[in-house]
């Protein structure tokens, strides 16, 4: 042992607990009235997982760093043969085959393949001569966050896909063109503003101004031409992108359209795609400011809300602990992700502060889209609210992902380089 | 480096941004906004499908033939469930805890937040009663459907039944069309106008509030759909004629189909043994079905449709219309018999008759050398393919491809086989049959008597005869006439109407002849003197016990009503002797309402037994 016993960083272990209580706590609020004996609720079942889940942070916790790093490679490929096997033993939830069961417990591997992924990415980033800006290098890391995200997509689980979408932020902290993640959410703007204003001529208008503003905050006397082209080049892309958008958008399912559309307007559907946002916001918003009480829930304890305590498990933490409660929350969330990042940053080795900002991203992302998707900013996607969301898997996958970055952390006193 | 750690800040000023303006986003649905509040006391959307009523079926001697009456599904939301005892409900329904369990396990299953059937068939006086009781239980409702009432206990095997959507039916297209618990058409006509007999699935959404206590209509019904009926349809099935035939086939294997050869309408179709309708609805539907599905003479096979026999004699009317209009034999064509065919070693062989003159005589006495002949010189001396029986034998496929041979009918009844009638491909195949050019007429020459490779199913043997009798054409045989569209009016479907390309004197010659057959032929004891019935016998070798008795006939001869064709397996005797005057006892009673010439053979067949 290179490393002070019990060294680890506790101010994100607290974090951790409280989010892992207060999650456990909305399960019990939604599944309390169940007549069932209680290792057969749903938050009987749930407290299985959080006890299996301390346990694996104990065994984590012992472990060595170099072992873990080591390791990496492996535990990416038997991830990866674990999303291929479900194609041959799987069994389908809401129409994503996306499950294993063993025993009665089931699984789902694309949970354990983001901490896999960011294990893997971080072994190939420390890798001799490794740099973003070298193509080859770059190709080689986004195959290892694509090739996860397809085998999922291809189980019709996009939710699970898209979180892969976040290493993004890791590879721009490593050194990726700025540009790139700029673009993305350039992107991203145009899309929202294209289905939001839903007219194009008020869309054009609104890139325009944009672009004119932007033009006159940052061009240059001296070679303004230069600077006119590049935006009206930027404009021109950004009308393609626009028409585009809409075109694919006319193209897709009529649900999927739909699926999009409530966002911008739940009224259009509020019997069927735009039930759940309607419902969850409703649910949400009679949480008033300081909440209806713990069990005091009446609207979602009746199951209202669709997926109460998987996808939607914040509805009771916005119905029964408010607004007050629901920023709670958030600001848990907020300051866990911002303490692990500052571990990440302040880690003596390259791997761990990768693997940290994986860590970072993974957190951030799933915070960002479940939320986002009750409060009706973000197409109802499923993936779980870290720590809330009922699920073995999750909850497991989640304390894995987290308690690697703890133990890497718990060396940051040893010599420097724990590479041998 | 220091570059690279701005970045990292960078990361912690967009992510606090963004969830600050979730914080803000929030406090504008929890604080700000009030009506959000007061929505979750008051309103709870709910959608409630409303399942329209099943089409009637009607016939034109009775009216009404198939209704529906109604019965009561018990439904449960798992997700919603809150039962206050258990004991309550297994007391009324008449089931253990278990048992109870079990369904609800089930239930949870197939969707948590979704409806489904936990209990089947509770009368209406029961669910009433229920109610009562269930002021203060949870997740649970109750569902309407109707179930099929059948009048009468024929017809089962057209009729078809309907009962719980597979998995396979809930995923079809379109999406959402079935849900857990749906009854939908397994067999039959149920089946087959599926679609025109379910109607259209109406919804009503509904607010509930808080307590799961209904408080009204969602938005005054802006999104409401009104269900659409089922159509009712009209069959063109005579109902005497159907309990007559399953009356007389009572204790034998085989079938029966009647056709008015004008429009194509299936008057009788029975496939015996059948089964009593009734047994496949209601609470013992699964287990009557299996029993059914179990029981060794397969009373579920639909023999008219999917059943195939070796046609045997009445397969030389086929052979005659060809030869006859390829010009190949004329009506006074003559060739001698001699109890064999002469020209094949004397095979087939043929029993004794008297002597045969042209194609009449051989068809009123059946001679098998005749026709053995007649296929011999088709293939082998016809006129337009000289040397040339690849030539010569497509034509002849081509005839009875156009008599309906060897082809489905597009009947509108699921599963019709379509019978065989081989084509030259298939005996040039070396391995199982022949190979090319290594046979010749006397290879095949039985498929002149309808023994070879030959294979009809009896409604192509029924709409044979109805070409016959039509003189040349048929109309797609069809159990379904009409559908009642929105304004109550019968609107009759349309069906395609085929021509055989045979010359119409053509079937005069065979048509007298089998006139005579009845008369003074095989087929003596389908005679009426009131009726002229015209038809042709057929007793059919097959491995597996005594011959098949055939007959197919159309009465009466100008301007034909009906055309039947009859197997009944395993007889052990010829057409003529239980077949024939079988039909001829139909015919009595669909032509004159009454059985007083044929009362004889009505009660012996009605009592004669063939499965042992």
């Amino acid at each position: 042992m290179n490393r002070k016993t019990f060294d680890f960083d506790w101010i994100s272990i607290i974090l951790y607990v409280l989010l892992v209580i207060g999650g456990w706590m909305a399960i019990f609020a939604v599944s309390s009235t169940s007549t069932l004996p209680f290792w057969s609720t749903n938050h009987g079942k749930q407290l299985m997982w959080i006890g299996a889940s301390f346990i694996m942070g104990v065994i984590i916790l012992s472990l060595d760093n170099r072992f873990l790093e080591t390791i990496s490679y492996i535990v990416y490929g038997l991830s990866i043969l674990l999303l291929l096997s479900v194609f041959v033993i799987g069994k389908e939830v809401y129409g994503a085959t996306s499950w294993l069961e063993f025993g009665g417990v089931s699984l789902q591997p694309s949970e354990f393949a983001k901490v896999a992924t960011g294990m893997a990415l971080a072994k190939y980033m420390t890798s001799l001569n490794y740099t973003v800006e070298n193509t080859r290098n770059l190709l080689v890391s986004l195959g290892i966050i694509i090739l996860p995200a397809l085998i999922t997509l291809f189980q019709n689980d996009t939710g699970s896909a898209l979180v892969f979408g976040s290493f993004i932020i890791v590879l721009y902290r490593e050194g990726l063109n700025p540009l790139v993640p700029l673009t993305g959410l350039l992107i991203v703007f145009v899309c929202v503003l294209t289905l939001g204003v839903n007219n194009q001529i008020i869309t054009f208008s609104i890139l325009t101004g944009i672009t004119l503003i932007v033009f006159y905050i940052i061009h240059s006397k001296k070679d303004w031409v230069r600077w006119a082209i590049i935006h009206g080049v930027a404009l021109l892309l950004a009308i393609i992108l626009s028409i585009s958008t809409n075109f694919i958008v006319s193209k897709l399912q009529k649900h999927q359209q739909n699926r999009i559309m409530v966002l911008f307007n739940p009224q259009i559907d509020p019997t069927d795609t735009g039930y759940n946002v309607i419902q969850s916001k409703i649910a949400i918003g009679s949480g008033g400011l300081i909440g209806k009480g713990f069990l005091q829930g009446n609207y979602t304890k009746y199951k209202f809300v669709p997926k109460q305590v998987t996808d939607f498990i914040f509805c009771t933490v916005g119905e029964e602990g408010g607004w007050l409660g629901a920023t709670t929350v958030i600001v848990l969330f907020f300051l866990l992700i911002m303490r692990i990042r500052y571990l990440a940053e302040y880690s003596k080795t390259r791997y761990a502060r990768i693997y940290g900002y994986s860590v970072v991203s993974i957190f951030f992302f799933h915070v960002l889209v479940n939320i986002g998707m009750t409060i009706g900013f973000i197409p109802v996607i499923g993936i779980p609210l870290p720590f809330f969301s009922y699920g073995g898997s999750a909850i497991l996958a989640f304390s894995i992902l987290f308690f690697i970055m703890i133990n890497h952390y718990s060396y940051r006193s040893t010599i420097l380089g724990t590479k041998p | 480096m220091d570059n690279l750690r701005i970045r990292g800040n960078i990361i912690s000023i967009f992510i606090g941004c963004i969830l600050m303006i979730y914080i803000m986003r929030l406090f504008g649905i929890q604080v700000v906004n009030k009506n959000y509040e007061g929505q979750a006391n008051r309103n709870v959307i709910k959608n409630k499908i409303i399942t329209p009523s099943r089409g009637t079926i009607f016939t034109r001697d009775t009216g009404v033939f198939v209704t529906n009456s109604p019965v009561f599904d018990l439904m449960v939301t798992p997700n919603e469930l809150i039962i206050p005892d258990t004991a309550f409900l297994e007391q009324v329904l008449n089931i253990t805890k278990e048992e109870l369990i079990k369904s609800l396990k089930a239930a949870k299953k197939y969707s948590p937040v979704k409806e489904s059937i936990i209990y089947r068939n509770i009368a209406p006086v029961t669910r009433y009663a229920m109610e009562e009781q269930m002021w203060n239980f949870y997740g649970l409702s109750f569902s309407e459907y109707n179930m099929r009432n059948y009048l009468f206990p024929v017809g089962a095997n057209f009729l078809g039944y309907i009962s719980e959507v597979d998995s396979q039916g809930i995923k079809a297209k379109p999406e959402n069309l079935y849900q857990n618990g749906d009854l939908v058409g397994k067999a039959g006509i149920e089946k087959f106008y599926e679609t025109e007999l379910l109607g259209k699935k109406g919804k009503h959404v509904t607010l509930k509030d808080v307590h799961n206590r209904e408080v009204g209509s969602y938005m005054d019904g802006k999104f409401d759909e009104t269900e659409i009926p089922g159509k009712d349809a009209l069959i063109g099935i005579d109902v005497r004629l159907q309990l007559l035939g399953e009356e007389m086939m009572q204790n034998k294997k085989g079938s029966i189909v009647a056709i008015e050869p004008a429009t194509g309408e299936i008057l009788a179709f029975v496939s015996s043994p059948g089964y009593d309708p009734a047994l496949l609805t209601g609470g013992d539907l699964k287990k009557n079905w299996k029993s059914l599905q179990n029981d060794p003479n397969k009373p579920l096979y639909n023999r008219p449709l999917m059943a195939t026999y070796p046609p045997g004699s009445i397969f030389k009317l086929a052979v005659a219309l060809a030869a006859l209009n390829d010009g190949v034999i004329t009506p006074s064509t003559h060739y001698g018999c001699g109890g064999g065919f002469w020209r094949n070693r004397g095979k087939p062989r043929c029993h004794g008759h008297g002597p045969t003159g042209g194609l009449s005589g051989a068809i009123q006495y059946s001679c098998n050398s005749y026709f053995a002949a007649v296929y011999y010189d088709y293939l082998m001396n016809h006129p337009k393919y000289p040397d040339d029986i690849y030539g010569a034998y497509n034509s002849w496929y081509t005839y009875m491809s156009k008599l309906g041979l060897g082809k489905k009918l597009n009947i509108d009844l699921p599963f019709e086989k379509s019978g065989q009638i081989p084509t030259s491909e298939m005996y040039d195949n070396p391995k199982r049959w022949y190979g090319k050019n290594r046979w010749q007429a006397n290879t095949i020459i039985s498929n002149a008597i309808g023994q070879g490779e030959v294979l009809m199913t009896p409604l192509q043997m029924a709409n044979l005869v109805a070409i016959i009798a039509n003189r040349g054409y048929y109309v797609e045989p069809h159990v379904v006439k009409s559908f009642r569209d929105e304004k109550r009016n019968w609107s009759p479907l349309k069906f395609n109407v085929i021509n055989s390309g045979i010359a119409k004197e053509n079937f005069s010659v065979v048509i007298d002849a089998m006139e005579a057959v009845v008369e003074r032929g095989t087929a003596k004891r389908a005679f009426n003197p009131d009726i002229t019935i015209c038809g042709k016998t057929g007793t059919v070798q097959n491995p597996h016990g005594g011959d098949h008795s055939v007959f197919v006939c159309f009465a009466p001869k100008e301007n034909p009503k009906i055309a039947i064709a009859c197997i009944i397996e395993n007889a052990g005797a010829s057409g003529g002797s239980w077949a024939a005057p079988l039909t001829s006892v139909m015919i009595e009673k669909y032509l004159t309402d009454t059985i007083i010439k044929k009362k004889v053979e009505y009660q012996r067949i009605k009592s004669a037994n063939f499965m042992h």
